[in-house]
């Protein structure tokens, strides 16, 4: 029962990197280049309308409600009911006008965003009228409220003149977003904010009727989620007054999604093939998952990836490795050193554990080369020329080792001008906490092996994910000296999104903090500081870039992998590309029944 | 007898109350992972999680918390909020619960189907081949994992993924009220995984009962008066041997509608065992609080009705 | 899973009558032969049971001998060989020279984790249930010795801890304790000691409630009221006159649930609150080896084999004890 406990649900949104979708794609062990095959899926363009699709996951979403979800696998289910201002399309991570007639436009001092919403585009039933600009207004200031709680209005709309800096228990009103006419939306900033055009591509700019949600938002925790209407060309299946509890939306069990009978084709690039959508929940078992789906009794996995031993089968099937595709993930994962504790305040300790750590053999814990490529930096290759290339693309390793398997001997030298005669640690135990089901807890014993080889003795505590994160590696007054399960996801596609929240000192929080390795280098923080105000994409990236290049050189957190995803669809449906942005997870809107 | 029934009545509420109680001390004073946090997600400043936390209450003190939970639970049958997802756990808890009754129905038949003949004819040739076959063969589905036979099962006869492509596979269950056939065909393979074990042993139990029963000397005086054997067999030995039975299948039926966790989750069928771990796992408190009451309430229940039962044919029993 | 409830009822025998026997009756032609003679001789008779007990022996001696053996024949059982794995899947590899019984996901030999399981799941079974035993014998002693409100109030608790379902209890235990120091001053953490204390709360309200009823209708007996009415004290009409009659049920039940114990971990392990990598328990790499285990069988069927020979060996252990401590049932 291996991914029971552990939350195979993904770290935090995924957006992923470009282009290398479709086909089968077999890292070679050996880095050195993108060994990936562009081609591309197969084209929907002969797709019939009509059928049924079935999408397996073992967990439920993180929250039903558009204004609260996070997670790539409520994604899923959030944009193909709902339209954001932007939207993507499955092969591309940059971002398309959805709900927006055409993309932003940014003012040349970055402090006013204008954006014009399309016409023609309504609720739902029960609600049944047209979008305003007012319903884009009131999805953004809900997420604000402590009743709706978004997880990152704050990181990227709190910039807005009028935001609230305490968190309000109602839906504030924010003075920053203006609503001109019933099209037109002006976003006031106090600084010029480079990436939040992109933010506006999150599901928290989905319209959402005000005066319908309001009953249900001003609950102290709103239930808007169990009545909320769609946009989009599928919306889950309600009953007349809205309600989707037991209708559409049985938790843990299922989400029915049905066609939005007020969404009209002629304004939307979805093709919207299926006239239903069913996700099946807690299928908790990845083989019989795989199974199934090879089986035909179901289309495509939502959030378990298939394990090595049946991609080891399916890449050897010449017909089934035409229905399996790698998506990378756009983030990478992580071995985070609490800096705030000896002996990892020392940076020639942590270079240590950066020299002695066998990164081959943490990978081979998660399939090996299948999973993806050893990350030697925190931007992964797909962001190609949007910091990847800045910071050092495939060549920059800090701290090189043959294959990857760690340099025992190198890490001993870094002991010793450390202060361990020996080169070996003579210090107390430390201690590292893990999850408790595989593949984390195999990953964390790999860790353990290798700090062994410094002579560090490291206890390890066997916690669920959920435990590890909530209880431990987020609250640094009980941080371990090492967190080897953590990783990072980026929300879209900025390397912004990928390092600040993770490594920028003023971003550490005494709970749900996110940075693990408690990393607060004045000089990095000020850099940070800079590229966030950058308007100009380039020098945004090149910037973003050196402070990779400068937050590996910490050691404070040794990245291991740059993951893909694996998407495996059954011969009965056409297999569109997986979504990029979202790490391979499949856009149901693009998928059509053969 | 009267009052008996009164006194055992009362002490099951009071029971109740306790096992409550408890799983507040367990759960609540030392939740896992943070439900407020959990709730607030990713990036959630504190002051947020701090807000959450209050909204749910969780900032009182315990006591105070665990009071309104069974004011809450007397006064209006209410259960509480999932922290997950809103609904509430009452809700969720009955919406589940025809599975686990279908689940546990369904093997407990089975189980007594196979494991009292078995023990019955592993009894009356004590020593023999065939006793000796059965017995090793309950021992060997006493030990085998419920998860892995689960596994095994579906990999050989399920209608999808199986060799044999015989039964519904995981995930196929449907109510019976919607389909009584996909129901029965979704369900054999879980109900002889789950009874597996439990057959192997009641066989065992029924075949130790039966020969220590045919010891007895009112056995050896029905023989004596020429009662055929096959008459001893059934009609007295079998009559005595089985009641300890039946009081220990009434438990075990109350333990496993409490949900049988592992039989629940390796074929997906959406029971209130399933739900009851996955709460754990999330620091769902409501739901952790409210399916562990039904499952001590299940087992209270079945005790009680076998303890009744007992004081009605042992009078010594009563005290 | 089978609950312990089994043991409520597993029927465990009258009263051995033999002791009871008194020389006089005897007549001096014959030999009086002690109970343990008795049990033993009758004990020897079973030979399936005398070759399971032989089994349990030689499988304790392995597990003692475990590192001996391991240094001889096999790798250090937390030992790492990722060069063993598959390295386009990390996928283990089988049995071969190398490794006399394959690789598990990380790369362990699974020989050397199996024999050291070995002492992890019997010193798990076996002290847990003699803990278990030890205070549900008390207990029980006590509650059916003196009845009135210490009986009740005894009952009462055993009453309430069975009506916890038992994995969630389990599960609750080790989530209370997986935080800071753990429980009773760092006794119980996850692991190992949550295992422990998860078994030990659950069985000893079985023993405690068959012993509670065997000590009710003992105590009514006249060797009993004899010794009463000779003088003696409570202490030492429980320790001389009752506790020597609770041997034979104690037995039983013992040899019944060190199998389940065994079983309960494996459990446990599974859900993720059982023994942890990179001890080696049989229920942790059950556990670990169950997804997998058509592909990589071997990381299943050893250590799920020593499971399925120990649970046979004590059960059958089990009812030979059972059959040669009472005779009328013994066929």
């Amino acid at each position: 029962m291996n991914s029971l406990l552990t939350s195979s649900r993904r770290l935090a949104k995924g957006v992923a990197a470009a282009g290398i979708a479709a086909g089968i794609v077999l890292v070679a062990a050996a880095c050195g280049g993108d060994s990936s095959s562009p081609a591309s899926g197969a084209t929907t363009s002969s797709a019939k309308k009509g059928g049924t699709i079935t999408v397996l996951s073992a967990g439920d979403v993180d929250h039903i409600d558009p204004g609260q979800a996070y997670y790539s696998f409520s994604y899923e289910i959030t944009y193909a009911t709902q339209r954001p201002l932007l939207a993507y399309k499955p092969d591309s991570v940059e971002p398309t006008p959805d709900l927006a007639a055409s993309m932003p436009k940014v003012s040349k001092d970055g402090k006013t965003v204008t954006v014009h919403i399309r016409k023609g585009v309504r609720f739902s039933p029960p609600v049944n009228r047209a979008v305003t600009s007012k319903d884009v207004k009131y999805a953004i200031e809900r997420g604000f409220s402590s009743s709706v709680a978004n997880g990152y209005v704050a990181a990227y709309f709190g910039d807005l003149v009028g935001a609230p800096t305490k968190v309000p228990t109602h839906v504030p009103s924010i003075s920053g977003i203006q609503t001109p006419n019933k099209t037109t939306l002006v976003f006031k900033l106090k600084h010029p904010e480079g990436v939040f055009v992109g933010a506006l591509g999150l599901p928290t700019t989905a319209p959402v009727p005000a005066e319908y949600a309001r009953k249900y938002d001003s609950k102290t925790l709103s239930d808007y989620g169990l009545h909320q209407v769609a946009t989009g060309p599928y919306m889950i299946k309600a009953n007349a007054a809205g309600s989707i509890n037991g209708v559409g939306y049985q938790p843990g069990k299922l989400i029915h999604l049905v066609r939005n009978p007020n969404w009209s084709a002629k304004t939307s690039w979805r093709p919207a093939y299926a006239d239903q959508i069913f996700f099946k929940e807690g299928f908790q078992d990845p083989t019989v998952t795989t199974r199934q789906i090879l089986s035909g009794s179901a289309d495509v996995n939502g959030d378990t990836p298939p394990p090595p031993a049946e991609l080891r089968t399916i890449t050897a099937s010449s017909t089934q490795k035409k229905q399996l595709f790698f998506t990378p993930t756009g983030g990478s994962r992580y071995i985070a050193l609490n800096t705030r504790k000896a002996p990892f305040n020392k940076v020639d300790v942590r270079k240590a554990v950066a020299y002695v750590l066998d990164r081959n053999a943490m990978r081979l814990t998660r399939g090996g080369p299948i999973d993806g490529h050893i990350a030697t930096h925190f931007i992964d290759p797909g962001f190609k020329d949007k910091g990847f290339a800045q910071s050092g693309g495939y060549s920059f390793d800090p701290f090189p080792s043959k294959g990857f398997a760690g340099d025992v001997a190198t890490a001993k030298s870094y002991m010793r001008k450390a202060g361990y005669p020996n080169g070996m640690y003579t210090g107390p135990q430390l201690t590292e906490v893990a999850d408790n089901t595989p593949p984390g807890s195999n990953t964390a014993e790999v860790v353990a092996a290798d700090l062994a080889k410094i002579g560090i003795r490291l206890k390890t505590i066997s916690v669920t994910h959920s435990t590890m994160y909530t209880r431990f590696c987020n609250v640094p007054k009980n941080e371990p000296n090492v967190c080897p399960n953590v990783g990072w996801l980026p929300d879209f596609h900025e390397p912004q999104a990928v390092l600040d929240v993770t490594f920028n000192g003023k971003n550490i929080t005494n709970v749900n903090n996110s940075n693990w390795p408690l990393l607060n280098v004045p000089s990095i923080n000020k850099e940070m500081s800079k590229a966030e105000r950058m308007l100009d994409p380039k020098a945004r990236y090149a910037a973003w870039g050196k402070i990779d290049e400068q937050i590996v050189r910490t050691a404070s957190a040794i990245p291991w992998i740059w993951e893909q995803y694996p998407t495996l669809f059954s011969s009965r449906v056409t297999t569109p590309s997986p979504e990029l942005w979202n790490g391979g997870a499949p856009d149901v809107t693009f998928m059509a029944v053969k | 007898m009267a009052r008996y029934i009164v006194r055992r009545l009362a002490w099951a509420v009071v029971m109740l109350v306790v096992v409550s109680a408890l799983t507040f001390l367990i759960f609540y004073t030392f939740p896992s992972a943070d439900p407020a946090a959990l709730r607030a997600g990713r990036q959630a400043t504190p002051q947020l999680i701090e807000q959450i936390r209050h909204a749910l209450g969780l900032d009182k003190p315990v006591y105070e918390q665990f009071f309104i939970y069974m004011k809450n639970l007397g006064l209006h049958f209410d259960l509480g909020y999932s922290y997950q997802n809103n609904v509430p756990v009452r809700q969720e808890i009955f919406a589940r619960l025809p599975a686990t009754i279908s689940l546990t129905a369904g093997a407990f038949v089975v189980w007594m189907l196979i494991g009292i003949p078995v023990g019955v004819l592993s009894a009356i040739r004590p020593r023999s081949v065939g006793d000796r076959v059965a017995m090793g063969g309950a021992l060997v589905g006493i030990s085998a994992p419920v998860y892995w036979l689960g596994l095994v099962a579906l990999f050989l006869f399920a209608s999808d993924i199986g060799k044999v492509h015989l039964f519904g596979g995981a995930g196929s269950y449907v109510p019976l009220t919607q389909d009584p056939g996909g129901w029965v065909k979704s369900l054999i393979l879980p109900w002889f995984v789950l009874a597996a074990a439990f057959a192997a042993f009641y066989a065992r139990m029924v075949r130790g009962n039966l020969i220590e029963v045919m010891g007895e000397d009112y056995i050896r005086t029905a023989r004596a008066k020429g009662l055929p054997e096959r008459r001893v067999i059934l009609r007295h030995g079998l009559r005595a041997a089985l009641t300890p039975i039946v009081t220990i299948a009434g438990l075990d039926i109350g333990i496993l509608l409490g949900g049988a966790v592992l039989t629940e989750t390796v074929f997906n069928i959406p029971g209130v065992g399933r739900f009851a771990y996955d709460s754990i796992v999330n620091s769902d408190l409501p739901a952790i609080q409210g399916t562990v009451l039904f499952g001590a309430l299940f087992i209270i229940v079945a005790n009680l009705i076998v303890d009744i039962a007992y004081a009605f044919l042992d009078p010594r029993v009563r005290y | 899973m089978t609950g312990p409830s089994q043991l409520v009822t597993e029927r465990l025998g009258a009263q051995p009558e033999q002791l009871e026997e008194t020389g006089a009756e005897e007549s001096l032609q014959v030999a009086g032969r002690t109970p343990w003679q008795l049990f033993s001789e009758r004990f020897r008779q079973d030979r399936v049971a005398v070759v399971a007990l032989g089994f349990i022996a030689l499988e304790i001696l392995l597990a003692i001998f475990a590192p001996v053996i391991v240094r001889a024949v096999a790798h250090p059982p937390d030992a790492q060989f990722p060069d063993a794995l598959d390295p386009q899947f990390g996928t283990p590899t089988g049995p071969s020279s190398r490794f006399l019984f394959g690789v598990d996901s990380v790369g362990h030999d699974v020989f050397a984790r199996v024999l050291y399981g070995a002492r992890v799941s019997l010193e798990v079974a076996l002290i847990a249930t003699a803990l278990a035993v030890v205070l549900g014998v008390t207990f029980g002693m006590i509650s059916g010795y003196y009845r009135g409100p210490i009986d009740t109030l005894i009952s009462r608790v055993i009453d309430v801890t069975l009506a916890f379902p038992v994995l969630l209890l389990a599960l609750g235990i080790a989530s209370a304790c997986s935080l800071g120091n753990g429980c009773v001053r760092g006794l119980i953490r996850p692991g190992l000691s949550t295992v422990v204390a998860a078994i030990v709360i659950i069985n000893w309200t079985y023993i405690g409630r068959i012993i509670r009823g065997q000590v009710l209708s003992l105590r009514e007996k006249e060797f009993v009221e004899a010794a009463r009415a000779q003088g003696a004290s409570d202490r030492t009409i429980l320790f001389r006159e009752i506790l020597p009659n609770l041997v034979a049920p104690i037995v039983v039940y013992t040899t019944l649930v060190i199998p389940q114990n065994i079983l309960l971990e494996a459990a446990l392990s599974y859900l993720g609150v059982g023994i942890n990598p990179p001890q080696a328990s049989w229920g942790e790499m059950i556990a670990e080896a169950t997804p997998i285990f058509n592909t990589a069988w071997w990381f299943f069927a050893f250590p799920g084999a020593a499971l399925l020979l120990t649970v046979l060996a004590f059960n059958l252990v089990g009812d030979g004890v059972r059959d040669a401590l009472d005779p009328r049932t013994a066929v």
